[in-house]
């Protein structure tokens, strides 16, 4: 054989079998440890955490602020923190490589990490102030008699307005939909489940959480008959205070911390609970199955659930879940920041025909 | 003279068996490594993953579910048309601007031929989501231009219509790939002898004809490499509608993105995006064929 045509052959043959390997790798994903993440012991615990902790969380509860006191505490400690928009988002990152030792863990959106595998079971022992702890006892803080998070802050949904714009305030989800402020409200549109909940309130549905097929069809078309009154959908938090600092909107449903956020830049905004009824979120720390450096990040989650650090929570505008951080929460903030102002709260949890949800708002969303 | 005969020597022996099967291995084996790692790797994952069942379905192994429940959904063409209409708006608007810039820059410019090129490519630089936001502020209720039209009386409210509609989104897509769509059609003008324009003129053809049968079936190459470069991409953007749709305006970038990060389906969202794939191919080749016959005839 001509040797340029067995080189040409023997370079197809290491590709092709080098592509094939690197293919097997990288579809392989998995191995990752779904036994309960052994608590250090207390002389280990005790000491500064050392090596890499990688935190991945949602970006309002890794603020600097929230991070340096622990940083500073810990000095030999390398915290590498990485964010994201949503827990679906994270579990997709997770499970396709993405490292990280603790992640965010919200009520409603922990199906999707703990059906693909990616929690290790916490040990309670671990963590220091857990009897302490509001919501440590909600159902979805365990996965089969395992606790797969550690509640650490919370918040209500219901109704943003401008008191300057409307000074006679909104009261209820119809009055926000009402021809009123047609054109001028904005509605969270960064899941299916917020939109909908808010259709399903207004209608007086029990739990929007668990419509059936023919509330939902009927949620749906609510949400496409009032479509014409909405301004437009915020993806975000940042987006919701952006709407409403460009005055394009002067109403929308979104959380209270949001509008701890806008007030901070000056706006006039106000958040109160709709007449319909209104939900809260919990959310907490987990351990990943792949998580590297378990000092660190039982470290970490004992840090979080400090006083020190649950005061930062209530001053971005969450609601604690540590009773012993009242001293330190500014005497205006202690009201929304104690667990007993959300009791009358439905908890936000993932419906359990979450993917018709996504539909229905897809259909909405198309028009 | 001997060690010339040496120099000869050397320069006239053929290398060994072994250096001219490894030499062409040597030479390939860095760009192919880049090729494989960052292309076909990544797409071979995505086609694995398009045939497998999702994570949350309780199934496992190879599927073809992703595929058929795409494209027997009714929903999914309803979007599938919306984004068709707002991509092909867009790439027109985008070529109606493109061309008499292209022009500008590749005859007319002169000494700022290279200043506007380089304005032009500076422009792309900016983050996205910043080009964006200063969409917003442009055609936003309180924005520039409700403010100037306003002040001049040509309107008494605001045109709510300007952001949060699908001409948001046309106007900002328009913008967002311009760099791309200029750049290839200014390449090939700069390959047109202007020459060929005055003899059009000389014979008499008017600008719209030496336009029409001298300077497109000549441009029709930059015009296709354009239409690969922004057309196609146009399909799957979706910060664009996202932020400036409002309600309007859903498009199949957006069907993917909520899939993969909402609904955490990466395969369907896999499925979607290899679907997408087969239909740029398709484009670009008819797209390829027919720039063929504009410079074949």
């Amino acid at each position: 054989m001509h040797p340029r045509r067995r080189a040409q052959q023997l370079c197809a043959i290491v590709l092709a079998a080098g592509l094939l390997g690197l293919l097997l790798a990288a579809c392989g994903g998995g191995g990752g440890n779904t036994a309960e993440a052994v608590a250090p012991s207390k002389a280990e615990a005790e000491k500064p955490a050392t090596g890499t902790v990688r935190i991945f969380a949602y970006s309002d509860a890794t603020s600097e602020a929230m991070l340096k006191p622990f940083r500073e505490a810990n000095p030999d400690v390398n915290l590498q923190v990485a964010t994201f928009d949503s827990g679906d988002e994270a579990a997709a990152k997770l499970a396709g490589g993405f490292s990280a030792d603790v992640v965010e863990v919200c009520l409603d959106e922990a199906a999707p990490l703990e059906q693909r595998h990616l929690l290790r079971p916490i040990d309670t022992g671990g963590i220091t102030e857990w009897d302490k702890l509001a919501f440590r006892e909600e159902p979805a803080v365990r996965q089969g008699g395992h606790v797969i998070m550690v509640p650490l802050s919370a918040g209500p949904y219901g109704i943003i307005y401008n008191a300057e714009a409307v000074p006679g305030g909104v009261h209820s989800y119809k009055e926000m939909l009402s021809e009123k402020f047609a054109g001028e409200v904005s509605m969270d549109g960064s899941s299916a489940v917020s939109p909908l909940g808010v259709a399903a309130l207004t209608l007086g549905f029990d739990d929007p959480f668990e419509m059936d097929e023919a509330q939902l069809e009927e949620a749906k078309d609510f949400l496409a008959e009032n479509r014409d009154k909405i301004r437009s959908y915020a993806t975000s938090d940042s987006d919701l205070v952006n709407l409403f600092k460009s005055g394009e909107v002067v109403v929308s449903n979104g959380g209270r911390g949001s509008v701890e956020e806008m007030q901070e830049e000056g706006l006039p905004v106000t958040w109160v609970a709709p007449e319909e009824g209104y939900w809260a979120w919990v959310c907490g720390l987990g351990i990943t199955s792949k998580a590297q450096n378990l000092p660190a990040a039982y470290k970490l989650i004992n840090y979080y659930a400090s006083p020190q650090a649950q005061a930062i929570f209530a001053k971005g505008g969450f609601v604690v879940t540590n009773p012993a951080a009242d001293p330190l929460v500014p005497k205006r903030l202690r009201k929304t920041a104690d667990p007993a102002s959300i009791k009358d709260a439905i908890p936000l949890t993932e419906p359990p025909n979450s993917t018709a949800y996504t539909k229905a708002w897809q259909e909405v969303s198309a028009g | 003279m001997e060690a010339a005969t040496i120099a000869g020597a050397a320069v006239g022996r053929r290398p060994s068996r072994l250096t001219r099967l490894l030499r062409p291995l040597a030479f390939m084996t860095l760009p192919t490594a880049t090729l494989i790692v960052l292309f076909l790797i990544p797409m071979g994952i995505l086609f694995v993953y398009s045939f497998e069942y999702g994570p949350l379905t309780g199934s496992s192994g190879f599927t073809l579910t992703n595929f058929t429940g795409f494209l027997s959904e009714p929903l999914y063409g309803r979007i599938a048309w919306t984004t068709f209409q707002i991509a092909t708006i867009a790439m027109l608007a985008q070529l109606l601007f493109a061309v008499p810039l292209a022009y500008v820059l590749a005859y007319k410019a002169g000494r700022f031929e290279l200043p506007l090129l380089l304005a032009l490519v500076l422009a792309d630089e900016l983050n996205p989501m910043v080009k964006i936001y200063a969409w917003r502020m442009l055609l936003g209720r309180d924005g520039l231009i409700n403010e100037a039209l306003l002040r001049i009386g040509l309107i008494d409210h605001p045109i709510d219509a300007l952001l949060f509609s699908k001409f948001a989104v046309i106007v900002v897509l328009s913008t967002s790939y311009l760099t791309y769509t200029v750049i290839p059609i200014y390449a090939s003008m700069k390959a047109v002898d202007a020459g060929l324009f005055e003899a059009a003129l000389d014979l008499g053809a008017g600008w719209f004809t030496t336009f029409r049968r001298v300077l497109l079936p000549l441009i029709a190459p930059g015009i296709f490499i354009a239409l690969l470069l922004v057309y196609v991409p146009l399909f799957t953007d979706f910060a664009s509608p996202t932020l400036v749709g409002g309600t309007s305006g859903y498009m199949l970038g957006q069907v993917v993105a909520d899939e993969v990060l909402q609904n955490g389906n990466l395969n369907g969202g896999a499925a979607m995006s290899i679907l997408l794939l087969v239909g740029a191919a398709l484009f670009s080749y008819v797209a390829y064929r027919l720039s063929r016959v504009k410079v074949e005839s």
